[in-house]
């Protein structure tokens, strides 16, 4: 093959001192820098670049931008492989690799094109009527169904790329680099105001970019020159960001704008390696400006799917822009002046233009005018009626057409290629994902921007305004009251004179009429799903009159495409079919993201580690080194066990918590919450948030309390120590500390704003470590000589300060194992090293490090409720058997009301229970449901759950605790637990298992 | 995301804040006196409506202080910020 | 006090000193363990607060919002409309805890020695703002956010409180004082550095 045999010899933006070699589906091409993966490929005359959704049909290029349906593209191999790329967006690097998606074995040869030819049998909603019974196979249908559709291959292992994301602020976003996005970047810039300028493309300058050198000038330059001038004064601002190749993809409540940076993405194999691929931008804008330009409409005609049949402004993008023919014999087919510009173009360009038909009439414009001028033929009032060609446009048939049907017979055009142009739809995207309200305007067929909510203003084609002159006005114009708008005010801009072509009126065409019959002839609407004209239209016949529910049938607009080039014509035509106004059909929901976006970007650093905060404690490095296995509790790593050689978890929990009961086990209990409070009000608070009563707790002593909300049920627990008069230091559950911060502050801030109390979070100021066991008393004697350890000058359920290994200590005497506990306290600087000592002087006693899982069975046995295991939010106090510490005396504490509802009164609540299997080796799932007859047919019903379940060395057997209802009723009673493929007898007893008198903590 | 004014920091990123729910739900004085209906009533149940909205949020991450936003739940616009303790409709706004 | 036992700080888990950052790196950080953080919660309006709290620190903390004040080597940090910390250098804290404790008896005022609850990472270089701003929705423009100014909110999903210790113009680039809680300390450090892996220069967490 001859080398980029359609690239023209000398103009455009492209550098042909850059070769790129490349490659598309597996044969070698190359291309200039400036190009984009579609350009190169239509330089090198590859037509066919994909095949359809639905039918696999041959498709084409047939844009320029970010609107493409049909050149999708999987980029790259292994695991940065990325499917469903534009190839129109892509943009060339030496050594890029590129395959088609949606074809097997090969574009050329499709197998799945066979469902083209049975494509009478496969209408729309096909798959919905066909697959919908019997509904268990739809599973296996939809693999089959999904393989055959392709739409590309994700990578099978993890992304090695890697994406940044980052947080902005600006006083004014503009969206679209064109210009008017341009021109409002000036004006706001010299207003000073923060700008940022975000555009998709490589450069800014919008359609500019796509127009001949000698075509347009503004402010007496060549355009493209004026767009240098205005890039280059933007870059000097020091409070304007210019971000290229960046697209605003998201515009969302209180402008807050999400915009994805393609870093590196060009670069291929020469991207730095410090650079992330992409970046996302979450940016806060006090004022938006949209100037996202127009895309330009489809017409609609029979057999327009065919390679080699392109938008008309796409056709002069790829001449103007990457100096490529398009085809060598261009037919242009339109219903505006616009397309005129392409035939003139082309036509200057040396490129056979047999024709431009025109829909309408009586064409008196200045550009057909000029294109006649030129010689170039013009078909009024033809249109293109069917084509021909398999794997590209051979010829197109043409024939008079008034009131929208054919009027006199067609003739035969040859040509490789048809430019076509239905006008332009402005990208109100943006503007209608910021919950913007469209207007519909009948003259040119288009929605447009009407009110909002949100401060933002639309400039330029996106606003309707087409002509260059008006792009400039408006972009300044909104550019100025937007940085006004933001305290920047400023002088109004000068406007530059611009020279440009005036357009004449475009006459709206939904439809082109075909001489063919109906059934044969498809025109289609939507080209990567694959929806045609008659499958709206049956759509419209079944009832379906909502545009949300149109689109979902037919799945028009449901491609990777959001159906850019689709959706208004499917809109149109089915509000014909319904016999509506356009404006009554509505249009469907614009959404984020604009364009697809990688998972990786939304991701961002939040990945494996990062993926949310780890909290660790100030013993951690021990805990690991010592080869703990670590589980989430909250944000924070504890240690779930110590596995010594060749042990598994459940020999290591059983020597765990054997040497807490027998000797010493010593737990990190850094994690649980503790908070401050101080003020003369601080035991008052107690009272009013603990069930209990805090007034008489003396100083030195501390307490257990149930905290319950509103609505009675169990909230938190945890023993609160009372260090001064007007002192306590509470400690919560470990993952609910914020939660009781919150809501202490809640209550005195809201309710209660004159009570005289201040609470704090002090939780990382201290390591909490905790010995437990017989011997605990023993060793740390051996650490302090500060206090007195004996039973009666350190009774349980009180502190001591003092000086522990060293350092200063708050020493707790609580248990939550059931064993003689000490919690020691100290600064967090010092807990590792206070940990160290305990471990050194307790060797000789068996010194045991446990984790969360031996610490659940020790207190389990104990019958020690976990709130949030035990309780799940549904739990009164008595549900748990614990209405000795509601106070019967207090006037009032949050929730007390909720205690005596009917509902929290009532028979047959679930209440927490002790369970033993039959089998005492047998231990239960937590969360097995509870059944008293299993012989019952299904449903039967379930009247309880198991909430902590483990095997108690102590007791040699199982023990659980359940929520049954009615449970303490049915004591000694056998009930049946569900588990895998089994029930299990369980018998009913006491929560408690173990010590119940609780003389070995209180000893 | 929406963007709050705390009455302390200035605008900040909503997720730096915690909703509290409807504002303006006093908690009764006396609950042993009302009914089972009516602490229910308090408990439970909520205006919901349909555009203006007065809500209790927290600058949680922030200056932890509570305060009244009235918002509007179909379009999100914030029509007023006021203090806790402030009445719904005093002090100007809607 | 026998004070013995050495103190390990929040990092310290990380052997930082064994990779320190490039002069001219266009971020760097260090972390700054140990200074004294004193939070001082009362009400402005009762006269007996601000005197007993004037009387020990020699000034009136800051009363508008997001504000420092730096005297006599201690910084008091707004951090809402009652609540302060106050920074102090390092071993001093239990003299001024003491010092304040006694001149606010009998006043409703809170007290509270948190500092080993946080420590410091100090980011300073002309990329600093960018490399928060990686993780952090604060706006730190200069013409919103300055030296002295305060502000707590989130950094990688940590709660943090960020003060800006020089500007632009003082040491040619930006500098803040990052306060985070020592849980989060080696989440925030190892993302800080992994985030900055984008400025050459920096270090490259391997």
């Amino acid at each position: 093959m001859k080398r980029q045999r359609q690239r023209l010899d000398v103009g455009a933006r492209i550098d042909r001192g850059q070769r790129l070699a490349f490659r598309f589906n597996g044969k070698s091409y190359e291309g200039f820098s400036g190009d984009t993966l579609a350009s190169a490929l239509v330089a090198n005359g590859v037509r066919l670049v994909g095949r359809s959704f639905k039918f696999h049909r041959p498709r084409g290029i047939y844009s320029a931008g970010m609107e493409e349906p049909n050149a999708l593209v999987q980029l790259g191999t292994g695991a940065a492989s990325e499917p469903n790329l534009r190839a129109t967006q892509v943009e060339l690097f030496d050594g890029l690799e590129a395959a088609s998606v949606n074809c097997w074995p090969s574009v050329n040869f499709d197998i799945w094109s066979l469902n083209d030819r049975v494509s009478s049998m496969l209408p729309a909603g096909f798959y919905y009527k066909t697959f919908m019974w019997p509904t268990g196979l739809w599973m296996r249908y939809e693999r089959a169904i999904r393989a055959m559709a392709g739409m590309g291959r994700t990578a099978r292992e993890a992304d090695p790329d890697r994406y940044d994301q980052t947080n902005a602020h600006c006083d004014v976003l503009i969206a679209g680099g064109g210009p008017a996005g341009l021109m409002a970047a000036l004006a706001a810039g010299r207003a000073g105001a923060r700008v940022i300028l975000a555009d998709e493309q490589n450069e800014f300058g919008g359609r500019l970019l796509s127009e001949p050198e000698d075509g347009e000038t503004i402010g007496g330059r060549l355009a493209v020159d004026w767009v240098a001038d205005a890039r280059a004064e933007l870059a000097g601002m020091a409070e304007v960001r210019l971000l290229p190749r960046t697209t605003v993809f998201g515009y969302y409540d209180h402008n807050f704008i999400g915009l994805i940076e393609r870093v590196t993405d060009h670069l291929g194999g020469a991207a730095p390696e410090h650079l992330p691929r992409q970046r996302m931008w979450r940016v806060r804008a006090r004022q938006v400006v949209l100037a996202t330009g127009a895309i330009e409409r489809p017409l609609i005609f029979a057999e327009n799917d065919r390679p080699g049949i392109m938008l008309a402004g796409a056709a002069r993008a790829y001449l103007n822009r990457y100096g490529v023919q398009p085809g060598e014999k261009v037919l242009v087919f339109t219903n505006n002046d616009d397309a005129y510009r392409t035939a003139l173009d082309l036509n200057a360009a040396g490129i056979v233009v047999p024709a431009v038909v025109d829909l309408r009439a009586d064409p008196q414009g200045s550009l057909p005018a000029r294109a006649r001028e030129a010689g170039i033929e013009i078909l009024a009032g033809h249109g293109v009626v069917g084509t021909k060609g398999r794997l590209r446009v051979t010829e197109a048939r043409v024939a008079p057409v008034s009131d929208g049907a054919v009027a006199g017979p067609a003739r035969t055009i040859s040509c490789d290629a048809i430019a076509m142009s239905g006008g332009w739809n402005p990208a109100v995207h943006l503007f209608s994902q910021g919950q913007g309200k469209l207007r519909f305007e009948e003259a040119r067929g288009v929605f447009l921007p009407g009110n909002t909510i949100q401060a933002n203003r639309s400039a330029g084609a996106c606003n309707g305004a087409f002509p260059l002159a008006v792009c400039l006005a408006e972009g300044t114009e909104v550019g100025a009251l937007a940085a006004a708008d933001a305290g920047f005010g400023a002088p109004v801009l000068a406007l530059p004179e611009t020279k440009e072509a005036e357009e004449a009126p475009m006459e709206v065409v939904w439809q082109v009429p075909s001489d063919r019959p109906p059934g044969k002839a498809r025109a289609f609407v939507d080209f990567q799903n694959d929806v045609t004209t008659k499958d709206v239209k049956l759509a419209a016949r079944e009832g379906y009159r909502s545009v949300e529910h149109f689109k979902r049938y037919t799945t028009t607009g449901m491609g990777t495409d959001q159906g850019k080039t689709s959706n208004i014509n499917g809109v149109a035509i089915l509000a014909s079919a319904l016999g509506e106004a356009i404006p009554a059909v509505g249009t469907t929901t614009f959404r984020p993201p604009y364009t697809p976006v990688s998972f990786g970007a939304f991701a961002g650093r939040e990945l494996h580690e990062f993926y949310a905060p780890i909290r660790r404690t100030p013993i951690h490095a021990w805990h690991e080194s010592h080869g703990a296995v670590f589980e989430d509790v909250g944000q924070w790593k504890r240690p779930r066990y110590y596995p010594r050689a060749g042990e598994g978890m459940h020999a290591a929990v059983r020597r765990e918590a054997i040497a807490a009961r027998s000797g010493i086990g010593i737990l990190d209990a850094s994690t649980l919450g503790k908070i401050d409070i101080q003020g003369a009000d601080a035991a008052e608070l107690l009272n009013r948030v603990y069930t209990n009563a805090w007034s008489k707790l003396e100083v030195g002593r501390c307490r257990y309390g149930l905290m319950l909300g509103e609505d009675g049920m169990v909230m938190d627990d945890g023993v609160t120590a009372r260090l001064a008069e007007d002192h306590f230091l509470m400690s919560t559950t470990t993952g609910n500390a914020a939660r009781v911060l919150a809501w202490l502050e809640e209550w005195t801030q809201t309710e209660w704003p004159d009570m005289k109390v201040h609470m704090a979070s002090a939780t990382e100021q201290w390591a909490t470590v905790s010995i437990s066991g017989p011997k605990a008393r023993n060793l740390l004697a051996e650490l302090t000589g500060d206090f007195d350890l004996s039973p009666d000058a350190f009774p349980f359920m009180s502190f001591r300060e003092g000086i522990v290994a060293g350092v200063s200590a708050r020493v707790f005497r609580i248990s939550f194992t059931g064993e003689l506990s000490f919690e020691v306290n100290v600064a967090a600087r010092h807990g590792l090293a206070v940990w160290t000592a305990c471990m050194t002087a307790g060797e000789k006693y068996g010194i045991t490090p446990f984790g969360t899982e031996a610490m659940h069975l020790l207190r389990a046995e104990k019958g020690f409720i976990i709130v949030g295991q035990d309780t799940d939010g549904t739990v009164t106090p008595a549900d748990l058997g614990m209405d000795w510490i509601v106070s019967k005396k207090k006037p009032d504490f949050l929730g007390k009301r909720s205690l005596s509802r009917a509902d929290t009164l009532r028979s047959g609540r679930k209440r927490l229970v002790g369970l033993f299997t039959e089998d005492p080796k047998t231990v239960l799932d937590e969360g097995a449901q509870i059944v008293a007859e299993p012989r019952d047919r299904p449903p039967m019903k379930m009247i309880g759950h198991v909430t902590s379940s483990y095997f108690s060395p102590t007791l040699d057997r199982s023990i659980a605790l359940a929520l049954i209802e009615d449970g303490p009723d049915r004591m000694g009673q056998t009930l049946h637990a569900s588990m895998p493929g089994r029930t299990v007898p369980v018998r009913v007893t006491e929560p408690v298992f173990f010590d119940p008198d609780g003389e070995r903590m209180r000893g | 995301m929406l963007q709050i004014a705390c009455p302390h920091c200035g605008p900040r990123d909503e997720n730096e804040f915690s909703c509290g729910g409807e504002a303006h739900i006093a908690r009764p004085k006396q609950p042993d006196a009302i009914s089972d209906a009516e602490w229910a009533d308090y408990l439970f149940m909520r205006t919901n409506p349909k555009g203006a909205l007065a809500e209790r949020w927290c600058h949680t991450v922030g200056c932890r202080r509570w305060f009244n936003v009235e918002r509007d739940t179909v379009t999100h616009t914030i029509l007023r910020v006021y203090a806790m303790g402030a009445p719904r409709g005093g002090g100007g706004g809607a | 006090m026998a004070e013995t036992i050495p103190s390990q700080s929040a990092l310290a888990p990380l052997g930082l000193e064994a990779r320190p950052w490039p002069e001219d790196a266009p971020v760097r950080m260090e972390e700054h363990a140990h200074s004294g953080k004193l939070v001082l919660r009362g009400d402005h309006r009762d006269s007996d607060f601000m005197n007993a709290v004037r009387g020990v620190l020699g000034m009136t903390p800051p009363l508008v919002p997001l504000g420092s004040m730096m005297v006599k080597g201690r910084v008091v940090l707004w951090l809402g409309p009652d609540e302060w910390l106050i920074a102090c250098p390092a071993g001093a804290e239990t003299a001024l805890y003491a010092e304040l404790r006694t001149a606010l008896n009998g006043v409703h005022a809170a007290l509270v020695d948190l500092t080993d609850a946080q420590t410091i990472i100090r980011i300073s270089g002309p990329r600093a703002r960018d490399l928060i701003a990686k993780g952090c929705t604060l706006d730190l423009h200069p013409h919103t956010f300055g030296a002295g100014h305060v502000a707590r909110g989130t950094l990688a999903h940590a709660q943090i409180t960020l003060l800006q210790t020089a500007g632009d113009g003082e040491a040619g680039s930006p500098a803040f004082d990052l306060y985070v809680g020592r849980s989060f300390a080696q989440h925030l450090w190892r993302w800080l550095e992994d985030a900055a892996r984008e400025y050459p220069g920096g270090t490259d967490p391997a």
